[in-house]
């Protein structure tokens, strides 16, 4: 992977096409610092990952050396109507106002007529599909699956031979997921097509067969035919996601720029030395605070975790600020989609004074009026905290300005932590999801709707691209029999019915021409997660988001409407509950939609509990400790103050849990006992951990065990008569056999459920749609449901 | 549903970070500590549990109350402490 080396602006002007360089010396003062890093890359045909700050130019980094290679090519005539350049965004909304950005030069150069543009995403017309499978265009802006989609129709397929040049926005959107992973063998296959074109020559005028890929005369030598660019605001790690980028065993050029213009990052908390005001204090004092916030600026994004507490919020503001309430509105992604566009388009517009959302508006359209972002409740990751801040002053010319607003002493530690890490730009290293099997079964089969191919180059294929490098031949040949009939469990019987593919002599070629059919309504990784009734006998109590039902099991109990209620079956899109009267909730509602901290934030709170603890133990200057809080986080000197309190109090009861001190808190309620287990790991590892820890306890004692958990550890409800000395506590944390008994914890949950019916959707095997027609979310969850109790059964026989 | 336990360990919890704790964790210096309340450092997540059962009451003023509660146990144990 290369380095970072910039040229100077003289010399980056006089290597750009003139008129490339004309219309940039009438549009802007300079390049900046992105540009000059990016821009010769391209020039040269180099891949490039470019990480820089929202508003640093970053798009156009990206096209000006595209326009220049596209300008070169007109010089030597007109332009065969096919892509030379692919745009992949993760949003629709990105995608529209990318194509009005990327418009405005091809205008300023007079290149209207010669260079078009096409935008193809789900949201596309009919005909304007069939205008560009007819008419080709030059830029093609699209989203992963719509790319997907066109590399398995041929008459798409051929306008795509010819490109060059690949962008993708926003990559650290991509890296960590299925999306990715699925983003990656969609490129994969275009290198596939387009690597067929002979060298040297950039495709002028040539209309390349696609279906056959021609090998032998007229084809001198094969060369890596892309330029990938890969674009983000808060990409970490950055060799292994340029990686992720081009692939394995190609090089990629790696920037990183820097901006003039300024981040300024604040906490926030009503919290004043007293960390525990009178009841109500916070919440008032907060909501008035924001208000004014509000009253003082042009306009306010408001981010919220969750999307009840957007709602909650954005209410509260209406009814403080009723002279500005028609100019305060709510996005999440619960709401209809011509209502978030409306919200979209009057704060681009400058329309709003205040946006309050959940995540929604992390990323996409260019939203320029935003001169404050305020985040209410710890985004819970300094690269989340980065992206939020970067959509305010969204402009070259302007500074971004964020507050972390902390609701509870607890928050005031983490939002403290996270603005040092803001201010450091420490970013959150992406976790890349590796070899999804599903995503496998979805390529093969998109490989082979286009033309019969040998299962040895599809594997080739699969294991250059970087989530997929470690793919073994046996999980290959493994997914091939799966999508041959089912699987061993389905096959016998069903191979018919889930049959995807045959290979004959090693080449793989569809089961029936109408699985081509089938494939194009299926593509891509996002399936839909609607809300499943609770029912009480016949009695509709309410809804709950699926994800929620996900954590359950059988008997666990929950609460409802003020009920306590425990699960006794689930059904298609329905979970049967009974009363549960007195009883002890096992599972708490609102632990569904938490976020879990990065472990990078995780590290930095023990960080500072340890440097803390050490100061508190050692001295009882509070003010000197303040002043240390001060300069070393820029909090306030009150905020401080209360921090200190807070490390007082727990030392004058208990302990802080530093270092490599496992700190179990015992505290006894009526006829409860509550263990806290201060695991500092994150949420999705303490709840991975306990639900290990709890099994062996309920192994040990029987009776049943109530978990909750947070970032910092979790808690263990039981009965007195299941208390345990710390002796049997610890052999709960043995490392032996982990793997069987988070297993054997999750054989009974409905987590694996919920992830089956993705899975089987992904995979092919449950089809969301069938062509011209829409499933409805019962039906997909009905043959989910039944092939999932199949396979639970086939696979608890084998075992 | 190889692929479905794989996303629930690995995608959904961190299975391999709670691995590594399991690891280290033996070596770990390990308290028990009985409390009379519920330490400061607890709080959320107790409160979590607690805001669950809390249904008629406006529930930041409910954690408020209950922290302050909590807070007070806390100074009497410390004056006791001292005394």
């Amino acid at each position: 992977m290369g380095q970072n080396s910039s040229t100077s602006a003289d010399d980056l002007l006089g290597r750009l096409h003139p008129q490339l360089a004309s219309w940039f010396r009438g549009a802007y003062p300079n390049f900046t610092h992105a540009q000059r890093l990016c821009v010769p890359a391209i020039l040269d045909r180099e891949s490039i990952l470019l990480t820089s700050p929202t508003g640093s130019g970053k798009t156009l980094a990206a096209f000006l050396g595209i326009f220049d290679a596209l300008l070169r090519q007109l010089d030597r005539g007109p332009l065969s109507a096919n892509v030379r350049c692919i745009y992949v965004s993760p949003l629709r909304a990105l995608a529209y106002d990318i194509g009005k950005n990327v418009r405005a030069p091809i205008v300023g150069m007079g290149l209207e007529k010669k260079l078009r543009i096409a935008l193809r995403t789900g949201d596309t017309s009919s005909a304007e599909r069939v205008k560009l499978r007819e008419r080709g265009a030059h830029i093609l802006i699209t989203t992963p699956e719509s790319l997907a989609v066109m590399l398995a129709q041929e008459s798409y397929a051929r306008h795509l031979a010819e490109c060059e040049f690949v962008v993708v926005d926003e990559l650290h959107s991509f890296a960590g997921n299925k999306r990715g992973a699925d983003l990656t063998l969609s490129l994969e296959r275009l290198e596939r097509l387009c690597s067929r074109r002979p060298v040297g020559d950039a495709g002028e005028n040539v209309a390349t067969p696609v279906s056959r890929f021609p090998q032998g005369s007229g084809y001198r030598r094969y060369r890596s035919a892309l330029c990938r660019i890969g674009l983000s605001a808060t990409a970490a790690p950055l060799d292994v996601l340029a990686r992720f980028l081009v692939g394995e065993n190609r090089q990629c050029r790696i920037a990183e720029a820097q901006t003039e213009k300024e981040s300024l990052v604040e906490v926030f908390s009503p919290i004043r030395r007293k960390p525990y005001p009178p009841a109500g204090y916070t919440g008032v004092r907060l909501y008035a605070e924001l208000a004014e916030l509000i009253r003082r600026r042009q306009s306010v994004l408001v981010f919220t975790n969750v999307r009840s507490a957007a709602e909650q919020v954005g209410l509260r503001l209406k009814e403080l600020l009723p002279e500005l309430a028609a100019q305060i509105e709510i996005h999440h992604a619960s709401l209809d989609r011509s209502v978030r566009l409306e919200v979209e388009d009057r704060l681009k517009n400058g329309e709003l004074r205040a946006v309050v959302c959940s995540t929604s508006l992390e990323m996409g359209i260019d939203i320029g009026a935003v001169d404050l972002v305020v985040m209410v409740a710890t985004p819970k990751g300094v690269s989340r905290a980065i992206q939020r801040i970067g959509r305010s002053g969204h402009s070259l010319d302007r500074n971004s300005h964020g507050v972390l607003v902390a609701t509870n002493i607890n928050d005031l530690v983490e939002a403290t932590v996270t603005a040092k890490l803001v201010r450091e730009r420490a970013l959150d290293p992406i976790r890349i999801q590796e070899k999804p099997y599903d995503v496998v079964a979805q390529h093969v089969v998109g490989l082979a709707a286009v033309a019969s191919i040998k299962a040895e180059d599809v594997f080739e294929l699969l294991r250059r691209a970087y989530p997929f490098r470690e793919l073994t031949r046996q999980e290959f040949h493994r997914i091939l029999e799966y999508l041959e009939g089912g699987g061993a469990a389905l096959q016998q019987q069903y191979s018919g019915v889930f049959g995807k593919i045959r290979i004959d002599d090693g080449l793989i070629s569809l089961a029936h021409p109408r699985i081509a059919r089938e494939f194009l309504v299926n593509i891509g990784t996002i399936h839909s997660e609607g809300f499943v009734h609770v029912l009480l006998r016949r009695r509709r109590l309410g809804s709950v988001e699926e994800n929620f039902i996900k954590q359950l099991r059988i008997g666990d109990l929950f609460v409802l409407g003020g009920r306590i209620v425990r699960l006794i079956d689930t059904g298609v899109q329905e979970a049967y509950v009974e009363r549960a009267d007195g009883q002890l909730p096992t599972v708490p509602r609102w632990n569904a939609a938490k976020m879990p901290l990065t472990s990078g934030l995780a590290r930095a709170v023990r960080q500072l509990r340890t440097e803390l603890d050490a100061q508190v133990r050692n001295s009882s200057d509070d003010d000197a400790i303040a002043d240390w809080l001060v300069e070393h986080y820029e909090i306030s000197t009150a905020n401080a103050q209360a921090i200190i309190e807070l490390f007082r109090a727990q030392l004058s009861i208990s302990d802080v849990p530093v270092g490599r001190k496992m700190l179990i808190e015992l505290y006894r309620e009526g006829q409860h006992t509550h263990y806290f287990f201060h695991s500092l790991i994150g949420r999705s590892a303490n709840d991975a951990l306990s639900r290990i820890v709890a099994l062996r306890v309920k192994d040990r004692i029987g009776g049943n065990a109530l978990v909750t958990i947070d970032d910092y550890g979790f808690l263990l409800t039981l009965r007195r008569f299941q208390e345990l000395p710390l002796v049997d506590l610890q052999s709960c944390f043995a490392r032996t056999n982990a793997e069987r008994d988070l297993a054997a914890a999750l054989r009974g949950s409905e987590l694996v459920k919920w992830q089956f019916r993705g899975v089987a959707q992904t995979g092919l095997m449950v089809p969301r749609n069938l062509p011209g027609k829409k499933r409805k979310q019962k039906q997909l969850s009905w043959s989910a449901e039944v092939l999932f109790r199949v396979l639970e059964r086939h696979r608890i026989i084998r075992s | 549903m190889i692929e479905a336990y794989r996303q629930a360990t690995h995608t959904f919890l961190d299975a391999e970070a709670a691995y590594r704790f399991l690891d280290e964790v033996r070596d770990f210096d390990w308290k028990l500590l009985e409390l009379p309340t519920v330490s400061p450092f607890s709080f959320a997540i107790y409160a979590s549990v607690i805001k669950e059962n809390m249904m008629l009451e406006d529930p930041t003023a409910a954690i408020e109350r209950i922290y302050r509660e909590m807070y007070a146990k806390v100074e009497s144990v410390t004056a006791s402490s001292r005394s």
